[in-house]
């Protein structure tokens, strides 16, 4: 159905000027002058046909007149032509309503765990069939429990269904659904209730890039309440990492108590296996922290656990955290040396075994041979082979170099001075992720060089782009080696003045990277930077270990492919791949054996700092501009073409009356 | 020039006495024509005139000079015994007055048939008027006495339009009537059926006589200068009609030319002579008219 709304309405007033050509016609017409003539013989063929065709066109004049004085004061109104909207089908007092709960595990903590039930309830009867109802639940992601069209009955009973889950809770991704779902109801009244403790952390991924639809409106029941007695895990170590094989492993677990009162001796537990491993006691302060530290040789492969509280509190998702350390042997590491010098700062391979061989127990079994000394049956049995200003090694060891980068394994090249660039190329070729142009000497205000942007979103160097974890920009190179074929290379790292700095390309399941640098001193301070030292170890410890998954995930997270069993030793049905609550997953993996995956909730759940309800309101409320665009929105209709609609029907009767006009007066 | 040579019509409309009238205009005209052809062909002998160069050599007398060895031309009386009748229509139509006329169609008409009659007895020519509409309302013989004129005279001063047009019956009842042969003039609008006033003026002409006839229109009819919307009112009928003449104007001009055209065919037809006259014609003309139609019967 279609109908007309006006932005103007006032100027419809206008239209009584339609009148205006009307009472000027009535003023000033010509007054019938009566003539007795001698016969009217000579008129009879024509003048009654005229006289109706006259009385026609001046009726037709009258109408146009009319009109066009009718179409300015509609113009005036700003006519807006639309499709009827379901609001006037619905009648003035309609209503649609979307019930947003929250059921993330923030809200499992008490005293909100009441709250939310009450809300629940109330908002169960509050269902009104004349209202149109959908319940949404979100925590990290949104579920529609019930649709617009679902029955009250059906609405209360998704509501008394509700259960408050474990995962994180994601307001904007809630609220954004919500708006969706409402946006397309047409009723007069369209209403959002969001049901929440409104945690901040969820609220924080909200950049203001959208609003809700005018005529929405937001009501934020909050669920507010914080227990005087709760006791948390805010923050462990180890929890999610690959130990090696020697050495022990260290637990480090950080409680605060967020009570009034100090508590003496309260116990912290490592479990394994279900078993109590250690207990540590704790003194908490009120409203102070503590960490409890373990120290335990795991065994080889998975090592499930959890970090425990021995206390019941209002919140005891906050007491435990679990985890799966994944104990891997070490990694066999061979570099290889193209040119060996008595002077450590111009040895090639020196900076680089340093920095492999630091610490107690080490992660790499590294072994240095001269690369002519190299050996294809020692380079087949090492995980990752690193090649420092290495120009060319014979045929077997290529193709040694070669299986083991078929076998997941990697090569980490660092062609320095010594390297022929064009044997480079032609000798390594597919096994290095480019070839090498020529070497680049920056002069000026260019030199030394220094490195531009670096991907710290990639696994290998994730660990740099934490706050104060490095600075590359600090680095100065006094050369560097332009690449060539690059087209199927990552670039991971680049020079200020874009040129690639380290790149990696997958061949087979390993991984090949190059540095345009060499690992010593004679073209750049790099080695000589706390930097290097763990640069080179997560680029080695990358390329031999970067096969082993995560091991610990966080609740709505992917589990990993295979069958799943819960923590609760039910096998999971098919295609349930995320992870709904906490504890302990045993996967069956595809190609055979067992791994386990922790699964915690999202800590962030555990931060009771909340948004204000007007914070959300206000930051959601459309703008005035959108208002106004919303009107014509609302309407469905296009405002500049009804515009042009109405300037040509005007112009178009504007030709018509005066082209009319003329012809009446010449009659 | 039309008010030098003739008179001024607001001057003649201010008289009310027709014989007045008809003396103004005829003696004007008399005036006008000085040496008038018309006097010299008249039938009866005057008296001889030596020639002189100039003088048409027809009008010689070639016994004369047989005689005398002389050139003299004969000068003649003119003819006195024409018996003239005046046929004057006094329909409702003919009292039509357009906006801009100094007189209606009747009061032309009476004019006219008024200068006709003084102009004709001063030929000394017998005249006869008939004053009629749709019947004869009014038939004087013709006589020679200047009562007579007087009679006339007063027949046309009085005379006021009448009934409905119906030009042809009485000019049968009429053409009927008159045994003697003579000039018949007929004053009307005409506005009857074309083809029924033609047979009637036929009729005239198979009796004899010849027939003059004077079709006296307003110039209001011939132009509908009108402006406004009008509701005209058919004078004999009544019939009302409302019309924009800016509208109807050409398809009226249109019929009224088919009309007057169907006239002048018409009467040249049958031999009748046809002249249009609006009312701001100069009456002078008609008198022309009559004295080119008696040279020629001459």
């Amino acid at each position: 159905m279609l109908a007309v709304a006006f932005t103007n309405p006032l100027y419809m007033v206008g239209l009584a000027g339609a009148a205006l050509p009307i009472l000027i016609h009535l003023l000033t017409r010509d007054r019938v002058q009566r003539v007795t003539f001698p016969s009217l013989r000579f008129f009879v063929r024509t003048a009654r046909a005229s006289l109706v065709r006259r009385r026609f066109e001046e009726v037709l004049l009258i109408a146009l007149r009319c009109a066009l004085c009718a179409m300015l004061a509609v113009a005036f109104a700003n006519p807006l032509l639309a499709k009827k909207d379901q609001a006037q089908q619905l009648g003035p007092n309609s209503r649609s309503r979307v019930l947003l709960v929250d059921r993330s595990a923030s809200v499992r903590r008490q005293p909100v765990r009441d709250a939310w039930r009450e809300a629940l309830a109330s908002l169960a009867e509050s269902v009104d069939p004349k209202t149109r109802t959908a319940v949404i639940a979100f925590d990290s992601g949104t579920e529609v429990l019930a649709g617009f069209d679902a029955s009250p009955e059906q609405v209360r009973s998704s509501l008394e269904r509700l259960a408050p889950g474990y995962g994180s809770s994601d307001l904007v991704g809630a609220l954004r659904k919500a708006r969706d779902l409402i946006e397309k109801e047409r009723t007069a009244t369209r209403e959002i209730v969001l049901l929440s403790d409104l945690p901040r952390r969820g609220w924080e991924r909200y950049r203001g890039d959208w609003r809700l639809p005018p005529g929405v409106k937001l009501t934020v029941r909050e669920l507010s309440g914080v227990s005087a007695d709760n006791v948390r895990i805010v923050e462990t170590s180890l929890t999610n990492s690959q130990a090696v094989q020697a050495g022990d492993s260290r637990f480090g677990v950080r409680v605060v108590n967020d009570g009034p009162a100090e508590l003496q001796d309260m116990k912290v537990s490592l479990i394994l296996g279900g078993e109590v491993a250690e207990t540590r006691a704790v003194s908490l302060p009120a409203g102070g922290a503590a960490t409890a530290r373990f120290r335990r040789k795991l065994r080889e492969g998975d090592n499930p656990g959890v970090l425990r509280i021995g206390r019941e509190d209002a919140n005891p998702l906050d007491n435990e955290r679990y985890f799966n350390v994944a104990v891997q042997p070490r990694i066999r590491v061979m570099i290889l040396n193209g040119h060996p010098s008595p002077v450590a700062r111009r040895d090639a391979a020196f900076f680089v075994k340093t920095a492999l061989s630091v610490g107690e127990a080490g992660w790499f079994d590294v072994r240095v041979l001269d690369a002519a000394d190299a050996d294809a049956g020692a380079v087949r049995k090492v995980d990752v082979v690193v090649l420092a200003d290495v120009t060319a090694v014979g045929e077997s060891v290529r193709r040694a170099l070669d299986d083991v980068l078929q076998r997941g394994g990697g090569l980490l090249f660092l062609p320095g001075a010594h390297v022929d660039g064009e044997a480079f190329s032609r000798n390594f070729g597919d096994l290095a992720p480019c070839g090498l142009r020529e070497v680049i000497e920056p002069t000026g205000t260019a030199a030394p060089a220094r490195l531009g942007k670096v991907a710290t979103d990639h696994a290998a160097l994730k660990v740099f782009g934490k706050p104060r974890h490095g600075n590359f920009a600090t680095i100065r190179f006094h050369r560097y080696w332009e690449v060539t074929r690059s087209q199927t290379a990552r670039v991971l790292a680049r020079f200020q003045d874009g040129r690639p700095a380290l790149l990696e390309k997958r061949r087979g399941d390993g991984v090949a990277m190059m540095s345009l640098t060499p690992g010593d001193l004679t073209w750049t301070d790099f080695p000589q930077r706390t930097l290097f030292l763990p640069y080179i170890r997560e680029l080695v410890r990358y390329l031999g270990a970067r096969r082993q998954e995560q091991s610990t995930l966080t609740v709505g997270q992917k589990l990993p492919d295979g069958k799943v069993v819960g923590p609760d030793g039910k096998e999971l049905a098919a295609g349930a791949a995320v992870a709904e609550v906490p504890g302990i997953y045993r996967i069956r993996m595809p190609e055979g054996g067992d791994r386990h995956v922790a699964v915690n909730v999202d800590p962030a759940e555990f931060d009771t700092r909340a948004v204000q309800p007007e914070e959300i309101v206000e930051a959601l409320r459309p703008t005035e501009a959108e208002r106004q665009e919303a009107r014509g929105a609302r309407a469905g209709l296009d405002h500049t073409g009804l515009w042009i609609w109405i300037l040509l029907l005007f112009s178009c009767l504007t030709v018509a009356e005066l082209a009319m006009a003329n012809r009446t007066v010449r009659h | 020039m039309a008010t030098s040579r003739y008179l001024d019509f607001d001057v003649l409309a201010s008289i009310d006495n027709m014989e007045l009238l008809a003396q103004t205009v005829v003696e004007g005209f008399l005036l006008g024509l000085h040496r008038s052809p018309f006097r010299g062909f008249s039938v009866e002998f005057a008296e001889y005139r030596q020639y002189t160069p100039g003088d048409e050599v027809r009008f010689v007398d070639w016994r004369v000079y047989a005689r005398s060895d002389r050139f003299y031309v004969k000068q003649y009386e003119e003819e006195t015994n024409l018996a003239c009748h005046l046929l004057v229509d006094a329909s409702a139509s003919m009292g039509f007055r357009g906006p801009d006329s100094p007189m209606s169609k009747l009061d032309y008409a009476s004019s006219l048939a008024a200068c006709l009659a003084y102009f004709m007895m001063r030929q000394r020519d017998s005249v006869s008027l008939t004053i009629f509409d749709s019947e004869i309302r009014t038939s004087m013989p013709a006589r020679q006495r200047h009562s007579h004129l007087q009679h006339i005279l007063a027949a046309l001063e009085n005379c006021q339009a009448g009934n409905v047009t119906n030009v042809a019956a009485p000019m049968h009842e009429l053409a009927e009537g008159l045994k003697r042969r003579g000039m018949v003039i007929l004053i009307s609008d005409l506005l009857d059926d074309p083809a029924a006033v033609l047979s009637a003026l036929q009729h005239f002409r198979f009796q004899g006589h010849d027939v003059l006839a004077l079709h006296v229109m307003d110039r209001a009819e011939l132009l509908l200068d009108y402006d406004r919307m009008t509701e005209f009112v058919d004078s004999e009928s009544g019939e009302k009609l409302l019309v924009s003449p800016a509208a109807v104007r050409a398809s009226y001009m249109d019929e009224l030319q088919r009309f007057l055209s169907a006239y002048e065919k018409g009467a040249a037809r049958v031999r009748v002579d046809y002249k249009l006259f609006d009312t701001k014609t100069p009456l002078e003309l008609a008198l022309s008219e009559y004295l080119h139609k008696r040279s020629k019967r001459a």
